[in-house]
């Protein structure tokens, strides 16, 4: 799993310095933020 | 001006538009060096979740000498990490020394990157301030945030355009809200947004939220 923004033209995905799960996490957390107020 | 792959570009002051990959940026144009002092607390917190929301809103990556690990040699890593950046900025508000000790971190990493002749952008807090302290830049204006956070989001616009629409302040301040409430779940979890961890966490974040308010 790679999260992040497209590092180069061959469509690979870097990963950032962060785990797959603290991802997912952060994902969460967005989502929380986003539902939260209402967007 | 050819539009390519619908990526956002860097502007210089002057106008005159960066390419993707010109011959002084090696790095990933989308990339940026945030180059500014570091505090737990206050000012500079803000400013850096200001200068992440508005980058990420942006659509341009927030990159950081905070990436660096300890046990890493810090030059070799600042190395890289700049070589993989189209471009920087580079806060340069922070002109007062801390126990009487001055730090030069700062210019010394503006150095790196003039040396390198990348393109840099400077932002300072006060009106002709930065004509004294390095005066070595007469002839770059840099942009004045005055310690406001809308201000850093209006010079981010200013000077890195967004593709195919750049999204307007009152967008950006939105943005900027809620990665400040991420950035707070992310400091009661760790203690702070100051670490590699924590701030490669907030860049993620913040570049997700951008995509949620459909900024990018």
């Amino acid at each position: 799993v790679t999260v992040g923004r497209p590092a180069s033209s061959v469509g690979t995905l870097r990963l950032f310095g962060i785990t797959p799960q603290r991802a997912a996490h952060i994902d969460e957390l967005v989502d929380e933020i986003v539902d939260a107020d209402g967007e | 001006v050819s539009r390519r792959g619908g990526e956002p570009f860097a502007v210089n002051v002057g106008g005159r538009r960066a390419t993707r990959r010109g011959p002084r940026s090696r790095g990933r144009s989308t990339d940026v060096f945030v180059n500014m002092p570091f505090d737990k607390k206050g000012k500079y917190r803000r400013l850096l979740v200001a200068y992440v929301a508005g980058l990420a809103g942006l659509g341009f990556r927030p990159r950081s000498v905070l990436e660096v690990l300890p046990d890493e040699s810090r030059l070799n890593r600042l190395h890289t990490i700049i070589a993989e950046c189209g471009s920087s900025l580079h806060d340069m508000s922070c002109t007062a020394a801390k126990n009487g000790i001055p730090r030069f971190n700062m210019p010394f990493e503006l150095g790196m990157l003039a040396g390198l002749r990348k393109r840099f952008f400077v932002f300072e807090e006060k009106h002709y301030r930065l004509q004294k302290t390095l005066s070595d830049l007469n002839g770059h204006d840099p942009k004045i945030h005055g310690g406001k956070v809308v201000q850093v989001l209006a010079g981010l616009r200013d000077l890195f355009k967004a593709r195919p629409v750049q999204p307007s302040l009152k967008k950006l301040e939105t943005l900027l809200y809620k990665v400040e409430t991420l950035s707070k779940r992310i400091e009661a979890e760790q203690g702070s947004i100051i670490g590699r961890q924590a701030f490669e966490e907030l860049v993620y974040g913040a570049q997700q939220l951008a995509k949620k308010l459909d900024l990018t």
